[in-house]
Parts: C-alpha cells; sequence; structure tokens
C-alpha cells in the first residue's frame, strides 16, 4: 500500500499544534494506524495525537487548510474499516485524551476524554457501586469515543440497551474547528437531540471530544448460567422461550460448535468440546429475581432440550464462564491465520433460519464458520476463516460475507448492529435503504457541514474517488446482490 | 402568502372527498385556528397533502390527540390542521421478537389494550394520559414517572417512517431491536415538536409486563427528606419502576397522603416486589401501601392549572427545586432522571432561575398567551442553537413545517 506524500507545510502545521512528537508522517510511522481488524487496509497521509478539544480544533483547521480529510480513530478496534483513511488524510487518534474528568456518584453521571478506555471508566466508577453498562467484547482496548462514534454494542446490551442510551452529551469539534457541546450532564434539555444524532455517525459528521455518560447502578446479585446443546437449533429455540416467558437476561450470547473448538483447548473455561451450542445467560438484579429467573430459566432450556445447565456458584466461576465468551475471537487464530467478523442483525425469531443460511453460505463457498453473538438481540457475529496470503480467498471471502449480509436483510434485519458500516458494507446501504431514506439521512450531513471533511467514504454508499480494489469488488457484489429495498 | 381559500382547494384537488374539512375550534392552537383540516387515511395520503401544501407554502402542523397542543411557541403562522388520528393501525406486532410498528394516530391505549393479550406493553406514561397518540408521544418525547425504569421514547424507538415538507416518503433504523445502519434520524425526528417532518409511523422495542406491582408511599416534613430516602431507595438496588417525590399538595390531589411524599413503584417478580417492599418499610416504617391508581391519576394534577412548568435540574437538585416552589405548588419529580414538573396557578420566574443557576434547562410547557409571546417558553438558547438552525434549515427549508412553535422559534 502507497502514501501519497504529505505537503510538508502541512506536516510543519501540525507539529506547530500539537507538538513534535505527536505527528506521525513517515511510512514505517504510520503503517501501525492502517488497520482496524476489518479487511480493508489504507496507509493514512499522517497520524496526529492531540491531547486537547483545543489541539483537535486547530488540527481539524489546519487540514481543512490543506484540503485534507480527516479521520477520528480511537483504538482502532471497530472491525468495519470505519477508522481506515480509505481515501487518504490525516488520521486523528484521540488516545492522548484519556482524563476521566468527572464523576459525579449522585447523579449518576461521568464526563470522560474521548480515548478512555471502556473499562476503566468502569473501574474507575466500581467504588461508588457503579458501572458504564455497554461493554463491547473488546472493552479492555476500545475507547468510549470509539464507542460513541459506532454505537458500540455489547453482551449487556439486550437488557441494558446500546451506547446510545447511555450519552447524555458530548462536547465535539465540527469542521470548521468549533467545539461546541449537544446535551450535557442533566436531561431534559429542550431542542433536537443532535447528540442522538451524533452517536453512531461513524466519525462523519465531528469529533467528539468529551462525552457525558450514565452511570448504573452495579447490581445487588447475579447469576450466570452456561446452558449446553448438541444442536444449534436446541439453543435458538431456548432463546425464544426465555423471552416468551417476559424474562429479558442482562446478556443471552449463543457459542456455536465450531467457536467452542477454538474456545476451550485455548482458555480452558470448560465448554465440553462436543458440544453443538452453548448459551451463556446472565441476569442481575435482586438476589430474589435473580433466584427466580436463573431457576425458570434452567426449566425452559430443559425442556428446549439442553444436555446440562450449570449455574455459576462464585465471582471466578461467573468470570471463566464469561472468558469464554470475551476471548472468544482471540481464539480464533487457533482455527485459521485470519477471520472474517461479520455483524448482521435479524429479528430473533429468525436466528435458526439464518444460522442454517449462514452455514450453507459457507458450506458451498468452501469456507470454515464460527459464530458467537448476542442471541438475544438478534445480533449474529459470524467469523469466515480464511488466510489473508491467498488473494482468491480474499475475494472469496468478501462474497460470501456479502451472501451473508444479504440473507440477513431478506430476513427483515440490518448489515450491522454494533461495528458500523464503516468502509465494508456501505454498497450494501441500498439494500436496507431508498434513495430517499439517503438523501434524508445526507442532510444531517450538510448540517454539520462536514460533507469533504471527516472520514470521508465511509458509512454511505461509494461515491467516485472512494475504494481500493477489494470495495470495488464488493460494489460489484451488492448490484449482483441486490439492490431492492425491503418494505 | 396564499389566501386560505387557495390552500383549501389546492389541499381538496389533491386529495380524495372527505380527506379535506372545515377547521372547527378543536384544531385551535394557541387561539389560532387553521384554514382547513386535512385527516389523511393513508401515509400516501399524507405525502399528498404535504406536497400539495408546501407547493403553497402552507404552514402545517401535524396532530395527533391534541394533548399536547398547549406545549410550544405561538405558531408563527398555522394554516392547515394535519390531523393524522385516522393513521391508526398496528402495522406488525411480532410478541417473540419484542418489536411493535405502529401508525403515529394511534392512541396508546389503544396500543397497549392490543399488546397486553401477549403480556406485553410500551412503557410510557406522558403526562397527559394514555389519550395520547403515539406520534404525539414521539414528537415530544413525553415521558412520565415510568420513566424511572423504562427510559424515555427516544431509547425505545427502533425505527421510524416520515413524511417530509415536500411530501417525500423516508424512512430511518428498522425494525430490528440492534441497528447502526445510517444515521440515528429516529433520534434527530423524536423530540422535534413536529418541526421536521411528519412522523407517520414508529417502531418500538416493547417490554414484558411485570407480573407485580405496589405501591409504597411514605410522607415527610420536608422534600430534602424525602429525597434522601427515595434515593437511599434507588442506592439499595431495589425493583423500583417510578420513584417520585411530590409535593404535599400532589400527594392530596393523588390521594397518596400529606406532606412531602415520596412514591416508590416496585414491580417485576412478586419476590422481588415482596423483597422491596420489605426493604422499604424498614427503611421508613411509617409508610404504606397505597393503590396503583394514584398512577393513572398522575395525568389529572396539572389538567386545569394556567401554568404547567418543567425543569430538569440536576437530580441532585430536585429537592432544593421543590422546597422553593413551596408545599402549596403542585409539584412531581422524577427524582433519578431530574425532571420536576409543576401546576401554577401563575408564572414563576423564580424556579426558571433555579433551574438555570443548576445547569439545567426549563420549559414553560402551558401558559397564559400574553406570557408565551413575551418570551421563549423553550427557555434560553444553548451553545448548540446555531446547529439546530442549520437542522431545521435543511429539512424544512421553506419554514413550513410547524412553523415557529420550537426552541428559539424555529
Amino acid at each position: 500500500m502507497t502514501t501519497i506524500a504529505i505537503p510538508k507545510d502541512a506536516i510543519r502545521d501540525l507539529k506547530r499544534a500539537v507538538g513534535r512528537p505527536h505527528v506521525l508522517w513517515r511510512p514505517e510511522e504510520v503503517v501501525a494506524y492502517e488497520y482496524d481488524g476489518a479487511i480493508e487496509r489504507a496507509a493514512p497521509q499522517a497520524v496526529v495525537l492531540p491531547a486537547t478539544t483545543e489541539e483537535v480544533s486547530e488540527v481539524v483547521r489546519i487540514a481543512s487548510r490543506h484540503g485534507l480529510p480527516v479521520i477520528p480513530r480511537g483504538a482502532g478496534t471497530g472491525l468495519s474499516g470505519g477508522a481506515v483513511a480509505t481515501a487518504g488524510g490525516v488520521v486523528v487518534a484521540l488516545t492522548r485524551m484519556r482524563r476521566i474528568i468527572e464523576i459525579d456518584a449522585r447523579n449518576r453521571v461521568a464526563v470522560v476524554e474521548p480515548g478512555v478506555v471502556n473499562l476503566d471508566l468502569s473501574k474507575a466508577a466500581a467504588p461508588y457501586g457503579l458501572a458504564y453498562v455497554p461493554d463491547p467484547s473488546s472493552q479492555r482496548a476500545c475507547t468510549i469515543g470509539g464507542n460513541v462514534a459506532e454505537n458500540a454494542g455489547g453482551p449487556h446490551c439486550l437488557a441494558y440497551g446500546a451506547t446510545t442510551n447511555h450519552v447524555l452529551g458530548v462536547e465535539a469539534v465540527l469542521a470548521d474547528g468549533s467545539a461546541v457541546w449537544f446535551g450535557g450532564k442533566t436531561r431534559g434539555l429542550p431542542g433536537y437531540d443532535l447528540t442522538g444524532a451524533l452517536v453512531g455517525s461513524e466519525g462523519t459528521l465531528a469529533i467528539v471530544t468529551k462525552i457525558a455518560v450514565r452511570l448504573v447502578r452495579l447490581p445487588e446479585s447475579t447469576r450466570t448460567l452456561l446452558a449446553i446443546f448438541d444442536e444449534v437449533d436446541q439453543a435458538s429455540s431456548a432463546v425464544s422461550a426465555i423471552i416468551a416467558r417476559g424474562i429479558i437476561p442482562a446478556a443471552l450470547e449463543m457459542l456455536d460448535r465450531e467457536i467452542i473448538k477454538a474456545v476451550e483447548p485455548a482458555l480452558h473455561v470448560g465448554y465440553p468440546m462436543d458440544a453443538g451450542a452453548v448459551l451463556l445467560i446472565e441476569v442481575d438484579g435482586l438476589e430474589e429475581a435473580t433466584r427466580e429467573q436463573a431457576d425458570e430459566i434452567r426449566i425452559l432450556c430443559g425442556e428446549c432440550g439442553a444436555r446440562e445447565v450449570r449455574i455459576a456458584e462464585s465471582p471466578e466461576d461467573r468470570e471463566r464462564l464469561w472468558a469464554g465468551r470475551k476471548g472468544a475471537i482471540g481464539a480464533l487464530g487457533r482455527l485459521a491465520p485470519n477471520y472474517y467478523l461479520l455483524d448482521g442483525v435479524v429479528p430473533r425469531t429468525k436466528l435458526p433460519e439464518t444460522l442454517r443460511g449462514v452455514y450453507e453460505i459457507c458450506e458451498r463457498t468452501g469456507f470454515r464458520v464460527a459464530n458467537v453473538f448476542h442471541a438475544g438481540d438478534g445480533n449474529l457475529h459470524p467469523c469466515v476463516l480464511f488466510d489473508a496470503r491467498d488473494a482468491d480467498a480474499r475475494r472469496r471471502v468478501l462474497e460470501a460475507g456479502a451472501e451473508i449480509m444479504r440473507l440477513c436483510v431478506d430476513a427483515g434485519g440490518s448489515v450491522t448492529g454494533e461495528h458500523g458500516v464503516g468502509a465494508e458494507k456501505r454498497d450494501f446501504m441500498p439494500w436496507i435503504f431508498s434513495e430517499d431514506d439517503l438523501a434524508a439521512m445526507s442532510k444531517l450531513k450538510a448540517a454539520f457541514g462536514s460533507a469533504e471533511t471527516f472520514n470521508p467514504c465511509k458509512a454511505f454508499p461509494t461515491t467516485r474517488g472512494c475504494g481500493e480494489l477489494e470495495s470495488r469488488h464488493v460494489q460489484r457484489m451488492a448490484a449482483l446482490l441486490g439492490p431492492d429495498v425491503w418494505a | 402568502m396564499t389566501t386560505s381559500t387557495a390552500v383549501a382547494s389546492a389541499l381538496r384537488a389533491a386529495l380524495p372527498e372527505g380527506v379535506v374539512g372545515p377547521a372547527t375550534e378543536a384544531y385551535e392552537i394557541d387561539g389560532l385556528r387553521p384554514s382547513c383540516a386535512v385527516r389523511p387515511r393513508s401515509i400516501d395520503e399524507v405525502a399528498a397533502a404535504m406536497g400539495a401544501a408546501s407547493a403553497s407554502r402552507a404552514a402545517v402542523i401535524p396532530l395527533g390527540g391534541m394533548t399536547l397542543a398547549s406545549v410550544g411557541n405561538i405558531p408563527a403562522r398555522y394554516d392547515v390542521a394535519l390531523d393524522l388520528t385516522a393513521l391508526d393501525r398496528i402495522v406488525e406486532y411480532s410478541p417473540e421478537d419484542l418489536t411493535v410498528t405502529v401508525e403515529a394516530g394511534a392512541r396508546l391505549a389503544d396500543l397497549n389494550a392490543a399488546l397486553a393479550e401477549r403480556g406485553q406493553f410500551l412503557p410510557f406514561d406522558p403526562p397527559v394520559g394514555e389519550g395520547a397518540t403515539i406520534g404525539g408521544i414521539v414528537a415530544a418525547n413525553a415521558t412520565g414517572p415510568s420513566r424511572h425504569a423504562y427510559d424515555a421514547p427516544r431509547d425505545r424507538l427502533i425505527g421510524i417512517s416520515t413524511v417530509h415538507a415536500d411530501g417525500t416518503v423516508t424512512k430511518a433504523g428498522g425494525r430490528v431491536v440492534k441497528n447502526v445502519a445510517g444515521y440515528d434520524l429516529c433520534k434527530l425526528y423524536c423530540g422535534s415538536m413536529g418541526t421536521l417532518a411528519v412522523i407517520v409511523s414508529a417502531t418500538f422495542k416493547v417490554a414484558p409486563l411485570p407480573r407485580a406491582e405496589k405501591t409504597y408511599a411514605a410522607a415527610f416534613g420536608s422534600a430534602h427528606e424525602a429525597a434522601a430516602f427515595a434515593f437511599h431507595a434507588i442506592d439499595s438496588g431495589l425493583a423500583l419502576r417510578s420513584v417520585e417525590v411530590v409535593s404535599p399538595a400532589a400527594a392530596r390531589s393523588l390521594s397518596a397522603g400529606d406532606g412531602w411524599t415520596a412514591l416508590l413503584r416496585c414491580s417485576g417478580g412478586p419476590a422481588a416486589v415482596e423483597r422491596s417492599l420489605s426493604d422499604l418499610r424498614t427503611m421508613r416504617p411509617d409508610g404504606r401501601i397505597v393503590g396503583e391508581d394514584v398512577w393513572t391519576r398522575y395525568p389529572a394534577l396539572d389538567a386545569s392549572a394556567p401554568v404547567v412548568l418543567r425543569l430538569s435540574p440536576p437530580p441532585s437538585d430536585v429537592a432544593e427545586a421543590l422546597t422553593v416552589a413551596g408545599p402549596d405548588a403542585v409539584a412531581t419529580a422524577t427524582l433519578a432522571h431530574g425532571i420536576a414538573r409543576f401546576a401554577l396557578p401563575d408564572d414563576r420566574p423564580d424556579l426558571r432561575e433555579f433551574a438555570r443557576l443548576r445547569g439545567g434547562a426549563w420549559v414553560l410547557e402551558r401558559a397564559p398567551l400574553d406570557l408565551k409571546s413575551a418570551l421563549d417558553v423553550w427557555g434560553p438558547a444553548r451553545s448548540d442553537f446555531d446547529l439546530m438552525r442549520r437542522v431545521k434549515r435543511e429539512y424544512d427549508p421553506a419554514g413550513v413545517l410547524s412553523p415557529g412553535r420550537f426552541v428559539g422559534r424555529l
């Protein structure tokens, strides 16, 4: 991948704004910022690491003066190409802005900078008996700013909602370099909910520089169950049975046969190697409530054919069960050199047929696939295993991915539940949104005046001047499999 | 400016017989009566109405149950009442997926009756009662005591269909509970008070009906003591659907006793409700269980008040706000979310000033016309107002949707 040279005076201006050590532009320096776990790679022309809102403002002004796109970036764990400099430009890495500015325990609000690591916020809130709930699997690395950009989810979204339900306000730097607060620490502020519109905008409207989030009381009691099934379909029907009973667990996660084969030898968490699927189910609340719900869930799983249901007896047991889930993606390295992680959503009731379709597509196209996902939300994460050194496999894995996305859309779902559209799925957008729908969205971009500035070539269908070879291939696939908008 | 008869005939030409009618007194807003009322029966008819209205640059106000019509500045113009109550179908209900898609004109009460057959509900309780329509609740992001556990409409809204000023029909979000494809315009339209687009249908996450509910009322000598008790209950992690602190005047109107009263609605499985009640009794033995109908009496609290003021101070300042208002003001507060509503005989500038000083906002939800014409009922503009103006200009360039009614007279 070649990097287009950046004007010398742009580098000089950026160094003046943020300090010499915090501007990277030599190819060997920027290479660490060319990738975010998706397939697409592109080296930025420069990487800037500002320390304050004022520095972010200055960087945005400099970039716009030199006609350079600005790509905000957190920890680069987004998995959708959202933080990749597809069209070149300056990556603004916010990892130096990692102060927890305030924890207001009485009002259950924290104000943080965007580079704060997700798990670090919960650790800081724990002494007050509080937590920041949205917990992506990458929570040890991912940042709150990145979570805001992608509207990140996580296992505990089922009961508690995603990032958007936990953000009360943001300070953001706009395309003209001005910094504006949207929303704030209090609720019920009159006016358009621009905070809500900014969350999940994938860094295309503004750079978020401060975030006010709500904190949630740690529950008195938490019970975690592991239900082991011979068949995926049995596990899916247990998911439906639990919800139908009126129980909304804090988390309801599924791992299929293939991923268990990766997880168990790597992490030794006690998943049986011959199981067809396991469900990880967590309930929280009052002691009385969790006991009652855990009993009911155990019975329901049994009725759906579970061969065994374990209940974690201690915090250590609980941690161990979760270690298998949270470490699942990392363990995939045991199965293949690379994986292509998809993020489709279907109505919960369509899970069994969608999973069958995923297996069928992968078998037909010659890939192994491992599934670990948020079953309660209908949010699938098929991990298609491949070897990226093989150019043909790289192309075919994108084809298989496009077919899986199409399957989700045909089931009445969406192409992304929590990772964002990014670079990877932008050409699938016409499958779910009409031209008029997309035009209504572009009005928001026009209002923010951000069209040519922030994160170009992301989140919306490809325009001219965007696109590496592989994305053009995806574009062709998108045309082949669609486009039509489901009503 | 087109004459009122020209607007009505343009609309009649664009719509089937019977859809366009005269504007009766029922459609009046702030004493203004439009030149006609349109009551479309389909989304296509809404689109045709908007197309015809904007071609003649007529100002349109979308309306549902008219229960929140007092909220907003005096309209700058008001030519057409767009009555959405005929759009009242449940489009798709999938109990196993916990989702429902419903047209804007459906009444919350009717929707919840249908959901109850499957043991589910949409947990909204706007201050105006269940006569409110879905479109109105979303447009106002209206909440009540259930917000404590169930959050606001914006948090349960997962998809939306809208008709824009020029008649274009668009959607955002979808019908799945998790979805980050495209900008989340659901958030933008929710709470926009009919100034950006006409909401014609909405998809929500619904909730299972709680298996048991009981409400504990405890009276105190001051708002601060009542709030301290309520915070203690919240911090104890009890299964609470609503945690309200109400003034002595409000407690009397609700038949919930006298004195500064904490109202705690325990909700969930029977065991969790009993445990919560038992803990509350231990914390404050002289409280009592009140009937669940206390919550259905809530909307009547401010029904006849000339002035309704809503403050949103930080939760820690709620008790002080109630104290400033005094025991005779009919006041209720959703404590943990920092939302206090006051039903008053007259304006209370001191309360508005209090909210501002504590970093919160105020909204005059109802006020006499002379007061409404003298100030912005949404309070002073904040730093993001310039962007709001740009948003309004993009989505409604001709300024025909509810002109003048929103923040900063957008």
